[in-house]
């Protein structure tokens, strides 16, 4: 039907002797002089219609605006919505958004309401880019509208006609959700791999990989459901991510280029000094974080996950009224969809900003970057590790690290990273392995009985550290108690798990040179400290707790040997050392001690790194193999010639040439014992 | 012979199976006593430092026992005045230094640890999930003496500054444990006398140093007769607090009268006079 303008009034012609008047006439055309019609009112206070909503990339993608002569538009004011019928093909006409009836490009549509639709999208990706945040009503396209279960057509009125219509266009029931795909990582945001919430590298990472909507329903099954959960907050992550909560390693910051380059190399305390900065990021305002999330409407594909739910609520919820064809309809549904990406922009920016202020190290933001990403999900269908994740995560955040003096806060994030880390798939993974789960339901009570751990540790923490910030008298004390006590039900809960995985452990390092002095060993701890075999199996495990915190939680040397003295004394801390049970510098002293008179193989790692596996196994030899003399000069002289070739690289490569040789044979060694063992 | 190890397999040594028979037979001497034994040798070793001996370190541990009890009896009612600490805490520049609280591992945590091979499940990430370099408690021991050898100046100074050799022991035990020199048993084995062998170090050099972090608590103490008491004559209980009332209502009466009616003025009101 065409539109006819004279002297910038339009009128719809219904027919060739149709002829203009004040019947049908539509009104003035704003903003444009070409015979396109245009919208009159505009919602967004942002001129959609007069200025391109489609990219250069879009109209490439669409193979719109090519074919602009003897076309005939047929957008008409009030009628959007209109038409439903089907077996008609439509395309995107122009950069505008305009609509048209005669298909050509590379993008058809079967119908008038997709078209619109998929318009609709790209108005709202337009107007949150421009930092839209609220307006009037008005009448713009409305997306497919759907026939959820439990609607009575006999209630509205054309409801019948609506199911009829619905159903002719595959409208019923509630949509499939595509969305996962086009969850992008919005430019300079944090990112993540399949492993990581957010890249080890984290810095600049223009595109993400799509995962299909398929992968992202795999492993949780509920993530996709809810669309509005997944909210592309600091750093996009996609819901198979949630299901590998591997943390990350560090996140980014922006604290000008060198801090970029600095944390791209990984160079932690560099990192935190340039990235102390007193300018504003403009990541922390809300405008730029709008702007961010409109990229995430993509051309071409369906809306977003975090945008599509609050467009089908409201659509839904017009539905509902008999308005599911109207104008009313598709304002409500911009409208919300709007609305939803302000509260994240808002959230995102507030989040920048205090990471801004607190001047966190990337690793540091990683963890509360991470908290944010998984607080916002819902726990009521993850399974037990999921959800512990998630209380974790909340757990996390409800700290509030701005309140706690620099040690504190490096030690809250440190931790809240390990713990972090206990939830992960790989972790679960291990878990299973580790005793030898026989169903599911097993690793999910394992995990569950984690969870409570977990949650008594920090609550058992926080009691203590307020206690003691009060000055309260044996706050410390108290707080290794109620561990105890913590680990003491622990124990019993999963007595079995507990026993079958220190039974793999033994096995890992008994071997068959060694295995009768492990028994006779074992007796003897036993019996010198009075354990019965239940407590025995705990000390164990609490032991191997201990060590996997210390090389977990810790990323200093020197932090480390201050904690593992820390670790070491426990509920044995008290008197002198009550004041001593707070004193890290005292640990750190007893930690550098104890640290300097063990962890003697120092060219070892200086050749192969401080935690490398090879210093253990070179270590081995050192003690077992070595000649008596090489032993003697390696203690007496090890430490100077550490020292000496730590920036000769050649010649360190050819130690560890010389070395491999070793370690490599007390691999083959211990392969050999465990299978005669076996 | 190597002892067999299942998985399921548990005995009265917990999670470690063991052929009684299998052992008995290779071995000849118990299981029980060969590593008692060892350990018999490193206390030997130890407790010869001593000029006197066990008699000695009796003496000893006794003295640091009564020390202890009466540093914790001496402790008055934790009152302290928040202002004054606070300003205390300006002027000398110090944080609350409460990290200790982040020093607690995770019950279970580690059975969520890293893999050597995680298709199979092999462990071994970790140095304390290999063979460890020391089987024994004597080589374990030498080792431990021959390492800190060169760090008992440092030793000797945070000894004489009052930290007890207890603090010390665990630590360079742990340590090694987690470093893969020996196991678990071995390092808790070790503690005990590690920590003397520093107590006997410290005092060649004229050091008398604190031995154990704690002390357990007296079971029976004034307080806990008093609750027992509470329980099982409860009405002499009822009449012992009574007359404790009394006595402190009396004495607080009186107090009341020395403030209303001051025997002496103060020297402003006698210089008025």
């Amino acid at each position: 039907m065409p539109i006819k303008v004279i002297d910038g009034i339009q009128y719809n012609l219904e027919g060739p002797n149709d002829r203009p008047s004040s019947g049908n006439r539509i009104g003035p055309v704003s903003g444009s002089t070409s015979n396109y019609s245009t919208q009159t009112t505009n919602p967004y206070d942002v001129d959609l219609f007069t200025s391109p909503i489609l990219t250069e990339e879009d109209v490439k993608n669409l193979g719109a605006g090519k074919v602009g002569k003897g076309f005939t538009p047929i957008i008409e004011s009030g009628n959007w919505g209109g038409d439903m019928s089907a077996g008609e093909q439509w395309a995107v006409s122009d950069k505008l958004g305009r609509i048209s009836n005669k298909p050509f490009g590379k993008k058809i549509f079967n119908s008038k309401a997709e078209a619109e639709s998929f318009v609709a999208d790209l108005q709202a990706r337009k107007a949150i880019e421009s930092g839209f945040t609220g307006g009037g009503g008005g009448a713009y396209g409305g997306g497919p509208t759907y026939i959820f279960p439990g609607y009575n057509p006999t209630e509205f009125e054309g409801g019948a006609e609506q199911v009829r219509r619905a159903e002719a266009e595959g409208r019923l029931g509630i949509p499939a959700l595509p969305t996962v795909p086009e969850m992008r990582i919005a430019p300079n945001m944090a990112t993540r791999t399949n492993k990581e919430l957010i890249s080890e590298e984290g810095l600049q990472v223009p595109q993400q990989e799509a995962l299909t909507a398929e992968q992202a329903r795999t492993d949780t099954g509920a993530i996709a459901d809810r669309p509005s959960d997944t909210r592309p907050t600091l750093g996009q992550y996609d819901a198979k991510a949630i299901d590998d909560i591997g943390v990350s390693e560090a996140a980014q910051i922006e604290g000008g280029p060198s801090a970029i380059v600095e944390a791209a190399q990984g160079n932690l305390d560099n990192k935190l000094a340039i990235a102390a900065t007193s300018e504003m990021d403009e990541r922390a305002t809300v405008q730029f974080q709008l702007g961010e999330l409109g990229k995430t409407i993509q051309t071409g594909q369906p809306l977003p996950a975090w945008a599509s739910g609050a467009a089908r609520a409201a659509d839904a919820f017009a539905l509902k009224r008999g308005l599911g064809s109207s104008s009313m309809a598709v304002h409500a549904r911009t409208l919300a969809l709007q609305e939803s990406g302000i509260d994240i922009a808002k959230a995102d920016a507030e989040s920048y900003r205090r990471l801004q202020e607190l001047n966190l190290s990337n690793r540091q933001q990683a963890v509360i970057t991470n908290a944010n990403n998984l607080a916002s999900l819902e726990t009521k269908n993850l399974d037990s590790r999921l959800s512990a994740s998630v209380n974790n995560a909340k757990n996390t955040l409800d700290i509030d690290i701005g309140n706690l003096n620099n040690r504190q806060r490096t030690s809250e994030l440190n931790y809240r990273e390990f713990t972090q880390k206990l939830f992960t798939d790989a972790a679960a993974k291990n878990a299973e392995k580790q005793f030898n789960a026989k169903s599911k339901n097993d690793v999910d009570m394992f995990f569950a009985n984690l969870d409570t751990s977990v949650s008594n540790a920090n609550a058992n923490r926080v009691e203590a550290i307020e206690r003691d910030n009060a000055r309260q008298r044996n706050s410390m004390i108290e707080f290794f108690q109620a561990q105890k006590l913590s680990r003491e039900t622990f124990n019993i809960n999963t007595s079995a798990n507990i026993r079958a995985a220190n039974s793999k452990w033994y096995q890992s390092v008994a071997t068959i040179q060694n295995s009768n002095q492990m028994l006779a060993n074992s007796y003897a701890a036993q019996s010198e400290l009075g354990l019965r075999s239940m407590e025995y199996s705990a000390l164990w495990q609490k032991r191997r707790d201990d060590a996997q915190m210390l090389y977990e939680s810790t990323e200093k040397d020197l932090d480390r040997v201050a904690q593992a003295a820390a670790l070491a004394q426990q509920s044995a801390i008290a008197m002198s050392a009550q004041k001593g049970a707070k004193s890290a510098a005292m640990m750190k002293t007893i930690g550098s001690i104890a640290g300097a008179a063990i962890a003697a193989c120092w060219v070892a790692r200086e050749v192969y790194g401080n935690d490398a596996q090879e210093v253990y196994r070179f270590r081995w030899w050192l003690e077992r193999e070595a000649p008596k003399w090489f032993n003697r000069l390696y203690k007496k002289r090890g430490e100077k010639f550490a020292f000496f070739i730590k920036d000769k690289p050649i010649l360190k490569k050819l130690i560890k040439i010389w070395m491999d040789t070793k370690v490599k044979r007390v691999e083959k060694t211990w392969q050999l014992n465990r299978l005669k063992l076996a | 012979m190597a002892t067999e190890q299942t998985e399921a397999g548990l005995t009265q040594n917990g999670f470690i199976q063991q052929d009684k028979k299998e052992a008995q037979e290779e071995g000849g001497a118990s299981f029980k006593s060969m590593a008692s034994e060892e350990m018999n040798e490193v206390y030997a070793l130890v407790f010869s430092r001593f000029e006197r001996g066990m008699e000695e370190v009796q003496q000893l541990v006794e003295q640091d026992t009564k020390d202890i009890k009466d540093f914790k009896s001496k402790q008055l009612p934790f009152d302290p005045d928040e202002k004054a600490l606070t300003e205390m805490d300006k002027l000398l520049g110090s944080e609350e230094d409460n990290r200790a609280a982040f020093t607690a591992s995770i019950p279970g945590g580690s059975l969520t640890g890293k893999l050597k091979d995680e298709e199979k499940g092999t462990l071994g990430a970790y140095p304390w999930e290999n063979p460890a370099v020391y089987d024994t408690p004597t080589d374990a021991f030498g080792y431990i003496l021959e390492s800190i050898e060169g760090k008992k100046e440092d030793i000797h100074s945070v000894l004489y500054a009052g930290v007890p050799a207890e603090s010390i022991a665990r630590a360079i035990t742990f340590l090694g444990y987690t470093e893969g020199l020996f196991s678990v048993d071995i390092s808790e084995l070790l503690v005990i006398p590690l920590m003397f062998n520093l107590v006997a170090d410290a005092q060649e050099q004229g050091v008398t140093a604190r031995i154990f972090n704690d002390v357990d608590e007296d079971e029976i103490n004034p307080q806990s007769a008093l609750d027992i008491m509470e329980d099982l004559k409860p009405e002499e209980y009822a009449s012992l607090m009574e007359d404790a009332t009394r006595q402190a209502e009396e004495e607080n009466m009186v107090l009341d009268e020395l403030k209303q009616d001051p025997v002496i003025g103060s020297f402003l009101s006698m210089g008025e006079q």
